[in-house]
């Protein structure tokens, strides 16, 4: 069809005038091939040859040649008499705004029909962070990037256009580096200081080339390439503080508060073994003490108390201030890039190395990267390799969660009253008790005495051989490897007292893991791009990819060790105590994919593009063979009205695209997976994960159910398989403008996007005769999600001159989720939130709270009829507290330079979300099963019931209020996301010796400032709850970059 | 530059070539059902994947103290809705603790594989071939056991025209409906008919299934089918197999000591199986063994059971229950049930206790029912010679009693099965399948309006889950009373 249209409008050639030559070089003098010529308001025009040069045939009302490339921009140069026109053009630094890179091929702005957001290295580069992805949020309009830990090195959640399944509801997009997918997760050992460029793949016509990998979207990321010259060496290196979390905003309450707290339960009649009411004088034992306690008369007891109560009173310790540290981190890095005629390349070396505020938590990693790049006549080889190694360095309580051991609970959770060191500075640790507390102690034992370690060896490579096989006609061949080798170590001393605690005898516990990820790909591509008699601009692809991943883990588990080597297993001494498991294991795994795809656009007078997208992959993941071929396509088309003749005369329009595209793309991590144990020992130190792909569709037997005594191993059915499963597809809408005015000073654009998940996951009840168990559940295809939303970026160079530019950015997007059809079910609850038609996914689902009854002091709650009642039973759980995955979501930038002085600063912000606080409805429970072990916020002294009459919040502390709607809270923020300020050192020379070219020093802050309602550390996280998480921290460093 | 074309083509074959081995990449590491079940070997570890799920005997034993008038609350209660019988089809604790159709049919699909499977599966060592007949008896046998347990949770009184469960014959992840009792309780006796020839009769084994279990099962199901000749016919075959323990050595029952009166027993250890006496008790205490912190007691005896025995004769008081001065000293409420306490306070096996299934004490109390029924509740093979053996065999220097009625000698075996038969799960089913109600004392019931069940209550069955009713399209039906 596109071809038929393409020959009825290939027209006569033009009228011949006279013949220009000449070259095209660019900066450097190398020849620019593939340029395009054309006469300036005419359709006349070619491209330029391998060696840069061109002919022409001008008509007569020629006066300018317009030359323009890809990566280079546009240059005019007026024809004059000459005969002779050379033209110099060079890279330009605004790419990014000319170019759409999807990964498979480069497009220019004008011709891409799709929803990008394309990012300069500048947002990752330099940003003191270990996961380049945490660096991204604020930056693109609907990439969610909400970060669950403040561990160096963790990724962020990232989610682009809201979520769009159940089953695969935070699956992350696919990252591609130069063609070679880069697995989420694994950033920490990635230096996105060799990025060139970042690029958000949102809707369905450039996810469509990634085929069922690109459901959830897609980010393109390229990195540097070196330049013809001589070898331009740069230095970088930073240091910097991280600082410790504000704790205060649960206003918790000092020493002599939860004392008192103490004592006013007790006197209440809800007594506690805690200082505040045993050794208080209105305990009624007070005057009754017995002589046991050591003192000859009451009167000495008494006096023995009340020196005890006081001398608790006076001990008040901020936690924060003995469980955090302010962590120090630096990164030294070497590039060095150039080439000469027909070789480029670009090669860095790093380290990195960040210390978080939990004692244990740092990261270091060790990176290199090498690219090159060799035009051969016909041929072109790039090569582009990154190879790093890290050591995590992970809390463990963190891990732990809600335990005691965990610093991020501890610091508000314990009592103040507890000294944790004993006067020669030693720590004071062992079994603690509601009146000798140890709690603290224990924890700063826990982390000296322990290690929990991640060393992941990551290479990051691909080939790519193109061949012209003339003019037009190029086959490329990527080859890539992704290999991700981890090792995983858990220990804890022997001798020491959290070692004591472990099970098997008390003597340590080191478990060891490794696991092998690998994943290879080859990309074959036939591409044909031609530009016809100056008009008609055709591009059309075919590909092949093979895609294969190998996943291999094993693990193992030793007690009883050897205090006196560490942290190791060698030299453990026999297993202490019978046993019948097995205390090592290991699991393979892998899938493969192949795939076909074409593309094809067509350009018509560089003012109307159409393009379509086809894909079908064929993969192991599904088993049942009539549903392993999956199909996604797209189209699309965008009309750049700015080139129309009509739009000549509209002088403050200086650009006017109109886009759309539609397709389906369906989502792989849709497909529910299993995962093979790979154990450490305890589940709970399973350190390693080998995903299972086909385990869910077919039915399995398992080790399981054991038997005591009958000295055979059982074997149970393990799950019932589901044979008719198939994968989920999202139709994608997307229709959008993009709008300049005033030469380009005040730039829009705006995106409006449909998206409809169909064969939505919706989990079917199985019955127990089935044998799986009341309740037991499989995904079904039957369900529908839809996503709606806009997104807009507004951008501004207020003040433009030489010596001073001030560029104001926003960009805010808006997301309306709505699951319309569940299938079989109206309503999936889980736990506290719930999947419900017709309520957006992540729905918070609760008893609705209504304060204290002011005559008994019993929680009040909502009915179903919305009257009231103190009964828990009867209390309705309704879904009318809003979601936890944000509507709303931003940020704005401001750019500003003055001569040498550049400032830059980023805020992000989210609203119209709400998440459960729930470290806040420990220290506000108000009861003793609370209260005899958690610290109290200061709210309870006067927002609790105490006695008939009072009209409080927080109930009785007879009763227990449970967790429900009073625990949701606004997590809407405005964060101060990053602030850099710099300032550009000229050339230094001394006597006629460079000493350098250049330099730049910089102090750049992350995390500055947060303004949000949230009672907490940090509103921002990764699911509904927030309990005990490491939250992100504030970070500040100095730069140098030194060019020479 | 024409090599590099030509590696490129052979690279590009290569690709084309290998792909479909890339659709094929199998999971290595995964058991699939086609090759689970293919010796007789593996079928027997899968018959031991059903012992293995019998959990269900723990939930009947706490379901018969909770429901009915053995236990009180003690320390801890969460179990209002079932202690006070206000449960509804959407009840939580119904959900979590006694959903019997999660233990139970799993056993029963279980099984049902190696029914499937099992006459096909290869024998590969000598001996496999009396094996795969023991293990298709073990499977009927435990077909038949999971059944009969869930007519008692769902299904009202023997008639042959009332509602049963489903009864699964076939693994099927399929909606299924429920069958009327007639032709359940005949499946369930041909399930036993079959098994039994095939099941060792020795009871050197009785962590598996034996012949006289079946017999005792046979027993069971003619006392609540009301066919008296057949229950006293199976309880004297199981008491002829198997007598009453000597009175001295009774206690040994409990302490796992001795294997007296029992034709099955399910196994259990702290590692597998689990902690029985944790029902009633926080399984492992604190401390240590010389100064244990005895975790929280959750269930105590109920008065009116602990006031039944004579506390210095009657040697089932000393095994079922205890007085713990620890408690006592503690300020603690210190009556315990003593019956699965296991090994001492604070040692790996405290509170750990084989489930004991099978046992004479029981075998007598049927006959002694089936022969009063009969009529014969007085002189020779009656009901009063069953129950005057029995409390010979528990009480010391017992004088023997006559029953002047059947009515008389009804209530007398009622009262001893109370006693007897405490904590193993059949006093809730014995009132019900009486047509009796629930009695508690007012010092043993939670709340004033908690004191009785009244006979007949629609309580009295359990209701069917409803995410069961949803699961299965409503194809089964709901008991009546709830919805």
């Amino acid at each position: 069809m596109l071809l038929v249209v393409v020959i009825l409008l290939y027209a006569g050639s033009a009228m011949a005038q006279r013949t220009i030559t000449g070259k095209v070089t660019d900066d450097k003098g190398i020849a620019v091939p593939n340029a395009t010529v054309v006469v300036k308001g005419t359709t006349v025009g070619t491209t330029t040859k391998i060696d840069g040069s061109y002919s022409i045939v001008v008509p007569a009302s020629g006066k300018t040649l317009v030359f323009s490339l890809v990566d280079m921009g546009q240059v005019e140069v007026e024809i004059g008499s000459q005969n002779t026109v050379n033209a110099v053009m060079k890279p330009e630094d605004k790419t990014l705004s000319e170019v759409v890179v999807t990964g498979y091929s480069r497009e220019k702005k004008s011709q891409f029909v799709g929803a990008a957001t394309a990012l300069s290295s500048k947002v990752v580069e330099t940003v003191p962070v270990g996961s380049f992805d945490q660096a991204l949020q604020g930056r693109a309009p609907g990439l969610q990037v909400t970060s669950g830990s403040g561990q160096p090195g963790t990724s962020p959640q990232l989610t682009i256009r809201g979520i769009k399944s159940v089953q695969a509801a935070f699956a992350q997009p696919l990252f591609i580096v130069d063609g070679v997918p880069l697995p989420a997760n694994d950033f920490q050992t990635i230096n996105p200081n060799d990025f060139e460029s970042i690029t958000v793949l949102k809707d369905a016509s450039a996810a469509a080339l990634y085929g069922a990998r690109g459901g959830n979207g897609v980010i393109v990321i390229t990195t540097k390439k070196g330049k013809t010259g001589a070898p331009q060496v740069t230095y970088r290196t930073q240091v910097g503080l991280t600082q410790k979390p504000n704790w205060n905003k649960f206003d918790m309450m000092n020493s002599q508060e939860i004392l008192l707290y103490e004592e006013i339960l007790g006197a209440a009649g809800f007594p506690t073994n805690t200082p505040g009411w045993v050794y208080s004088k209105k305990n009624p034992s007070y005057n009754t003490l017995q002589p046991s306690f050591g003192f000859p008369t009451l009167a000495a007891q008494q006096a023995g108390f009340d020196k005890r109560l006081d001398s608790f009173k006076n001990i008040d310790v901020y936690y924060p201030d003995i469980l955090f540290r302010q962590g120090i981190s630096q990164t030294h890095e070497i590039n060095v890039s150039g080439g000469a005629e027909r070789m480029r390349y670009f090669i860095s070396g790093g380290y990195f190395d960040q210390k978080g505020i939990e004692l244990a938590s740092r990261l270091r990693r060790y990176t290199t990267r090498f690219n090159f790049d060799v035009t051969a006549g016909k041929l072109n080889i790039t090569f582009n390799t990154a190879i790093g190694y890290s050591i995590t360095h992970l809390s463990e309580g963190e891990f732990l969660g809600n335990s005691a051991r965990n610093s991020f609970q501890m610091a508000w959770r314990a009592k103040p009253y507890e000294n944790p060191y004993n006067a020669d500075g030693s720590l004071i640790f062992g079994a603690s008790t509601s009146l000798v507390k140890k709690e603290i102690g224990n924890v700063l034992e826990g982390i000296e005495n322990s290690l929990w370690r991640q060393n992941q060896i990551k290479v990051n490579s691909g080939l790519t051989l193109a061949y012209r096989i003339f003019s037009g006609l190029t086959l490329k061949n990527t080859f890539g490897i992704d290999v991700a080798d981890d090792r995983w170590q858990r220990w804890i001393n022997a001798n020491s007292y959290v070692g004591s605690l472990q099970a098997n005898g008390g003597r340590g516990i080191n478990a060891e893991a490794y696991e092998i990820n690998a994943l290879l790909i080859n990309t074959t591509g036939l591409v044909y791009a031609k530009r016809f008699n100056n008009k008609h601009d055709v591009e059309a692809g075919g590909y092949f990819e093979l895609v294969r991943n190998h996943n291999k883990g094993l693990g193992f588990t030793l007690w009883n060790l050897d205090p006196r080597i560490d942290p190791t297993g060698q030299n453990a001494g026999s297993f202490p105590v019978a046993q019948t498991d097995q205390y090592a294991s290991s699991a393979s795994g892998g899938y493969g994919i192949r795939s076909f795809f074409g593309t094809v656009r067509y350009t018509l007078n560089n003012k109307y593009t159409i393009t379509a997208n086809a894909r079908e992959d064929g993969t192991s993941r599904i088993v049942n063979e009539d549903n392993r071929e999956i199909f996604t396509w797209s189209a699309g088309a965008i009309w750049n009205a700015i080139s129309e003749d009509f739009m000549r005369d509209i002088n403050f329009l200086s650009d006017l695209k109109l886009r759309a595209s539609y397709g389906a793309v369906p989502s792989i991590g849709s497909i529910q997976t299993f995962n093979y144990a790979v154990r450490g020992g305890a589940a709970a130190t399973n350190l390693v994960s080998v995903t299972n792909y086909q385990g869910p569709q077919v039915p399995t037997y398992t080790t399981g159910s054991q038997y005591a005594n009958s000295g055979i191993t059982a074997q149970v059915p393990g799950n019932s398989g589901n044979p008719n499963l198939q994968i989920e597809t999202i139709r994608k809408l997307n229709i959008g403008a993009d709008l300049a005015v005033l030469k380009n000073r005040i730039r829009f654009g705006v995106d409006y996007y449909n998206e409809k998940t169909e064969d939505l996951f919706v989990n079917l009840q199985i019955p127990a005769t089935s044998g799986f168990g009341s309740g037991a559940t499989i995904p079904i295809n039957a369900g529908i999600m839809r996503n709606k939303g806009v997104e807009m970026t507004l951008s501004a160079d207020v003040i433009s001159t030489k010596d001073m530019t001030l560029t104001l950015g926003i960009n805010h997007a808006i997301n309306n989720n709505e699951i319309e059809d569940l299938g079989p079910v109206s309503e999936i609850p889980q736990g506290t939130f719930i999947i419900r038609e017709g309520l957006p996914y992540g729905s918070h689902y609760t008893t609705h709270y209504l304060g204290a009854d002011p005559a008994t002091g019993r929680p009040r709650y909502e009915k179903e009829d919305g009257s009231v009642t103190t009964n828990l039973a009867e209390a309705y759980r309704f879904a009318k507290f809003g979601t936890f995955v944000p509507k709303h979501l931003g940020g704005f930038t401001l750019d500003f330079t003055y001569k040498r002085i550049t400032l830059s600063a980023l805020f992000s912000y989210q609203f119209d979300v709400t998440r459960y606080n729930n470290q806040e409805n420990w220290v506000r429970r108000g009861i003793i099963g609370y209260h005899t072990s958690v610290n109290a916020s200061r709210t309870l002294l006067t927002e609790q019931w105490m006695k008939p009459g009072d009209n409080k919040f927080y109930q009785s502390p007879a009763y227990d209020r449970d967790f429900n709607s009073s625990d949701i809270q606004d997590a809407k923020f405005l964060r101060f996301r990053n602030l850099v300020v710099s300032y550009n050192i000229p050339e230094l020379n001394i006597g006629s010796t460079r000493i350098l070219k250049s330099a730049r020093f910089y102090i750049q802050g992350q995390n500055l400032a947060i303004w949000s309602p949230w009672r907490g550390p940090d509103p921002e996280d990764n699911n509904n709850i927030s309990l005990n998480e490491y939250p992100n921290p504030k970070m500040v460093v100095v730069g140098l970059d030194i060019n020479f | 530059m024409k090599y590099l074309v030509k590696i490129s083509l052979v690279l590009f074959l290569a690709a084309f070539v290998s792909c479909s081995k890339l659709l094929d990449v199998k999971e290595t590491d995964l058991i699939t059902e086609d090759v689970a079940l293919t010796t007789v070997a593996f079928n027997e570890q899968a018959i031991i994947g059903a012992y293995g799920a019998m959990g269900g005997f723990e939930m009947g034993v706490l379901l018969n103290g909770v429901f009915s008038d053995e236990l009180k609350v003690a320390e801890f209660y969460n179990a209002g809705t079932v202690h006070e019988w206000q449960y509804s089809s959407t009840d939580v604790s119904i959900r979590d603790t006694y959903t019997a159709m999660t233990p139970y049919y799993r056993v029963i699909d279980r099984v049902n594989r190696v029914l499937q499977a099992v006459d096909a599966a290869d024998s590969t060592r000598t001996g496999d071939n009396t094996l795969r007949f023991r293990l298709k008896a073990e499977a009927l046998f435990l077909r038949a056991f999971s059944h009969f347990e869930l007519y008692k949770y769902y299904c009202a009184n023997y008639n042959p025209d009332g509602l049963a469960m489903p009864y699964m014959e076939i693994p099927s992840i399929n909606p299924v409906t429920r069958i009327k009792m007639g032709p359940y309780f005949q499946k369930m006796k041909d399930d036993l008919a079959a098994a039994k020839p095939n099941l060792p009769s020795s009871l050197s084994n009785i962590s598996r299934a034996t012949r006289l279990a079946v017999t005792g099962l046979q027993a069971r199901i003619a006392l609540y089918m009301r066919d008296w000749a057949t229950a006293e016919a199976s309880a004297t075959e199981y008491i002829n197999g198997l007598p009453l323990s000597p009175i001295a050595d009774f206690y040994k029952i409990w302490k796992d000591s001795s294997n007296n009166e029992v034709a099955w027993r399910l196994d259990r250890t702290s590692a597998i199986g689990g902690r029985i006496g944790g029902l009633w008790r926080a399984g492992l205490s604190g401390g240590t063994p010389t100064n244990p912190q005895i975790g929280t007691v959750t269930w105590r005896p109920s008065d009116k059971l602990w006031n039944s025995y004579d506390p210095v004769n009657d040697v089932r008081f000393g095994a079922y229950l205890k007085d713990e001065p620890r408690l006592a000293a503690a300020g603690r409420g210190s009556r315990l049930v003593a019956k699965y306490a296991g090994t001492p306070y604070a040692t790996p096996e405290e509170n750990v206790n084989h489930g004991k299934v099978f046992r004479t004490g029981e075998m007598y109390l049927i006959r002694a029912e089936a022969r009063a029924e009969q009529n014969k509740y007085t002189g020779a093979n009656s009901a009063e010679s069953d129950i005057n053996a029995l409390r010979a065999a528990r009480i010391t220097g017992y004088v023997p009693v006559t029953f002047a009625s059947k009515n008389e000698a009804i209530d007398a075996i009622m009262l001893e099965r109370f006693k007897e038969l405490a904590f193993e799960g059949h006093r809730f089913w014995d009132i019900k399948r009486r047509g009796l109600a629930v009695t508690r004392l007012a010092s043993d019931a939670p709340t004033s309006s908690a004191v009785t069940l009244p006979a007949g209550n629609f309580r009295f069955l359990l209701p069917i889950p409803n995410v069961e009713i949803q699961a299965s399209g409503g194809l089964l039906e709901q008991n009546p009373g709830y919805n």
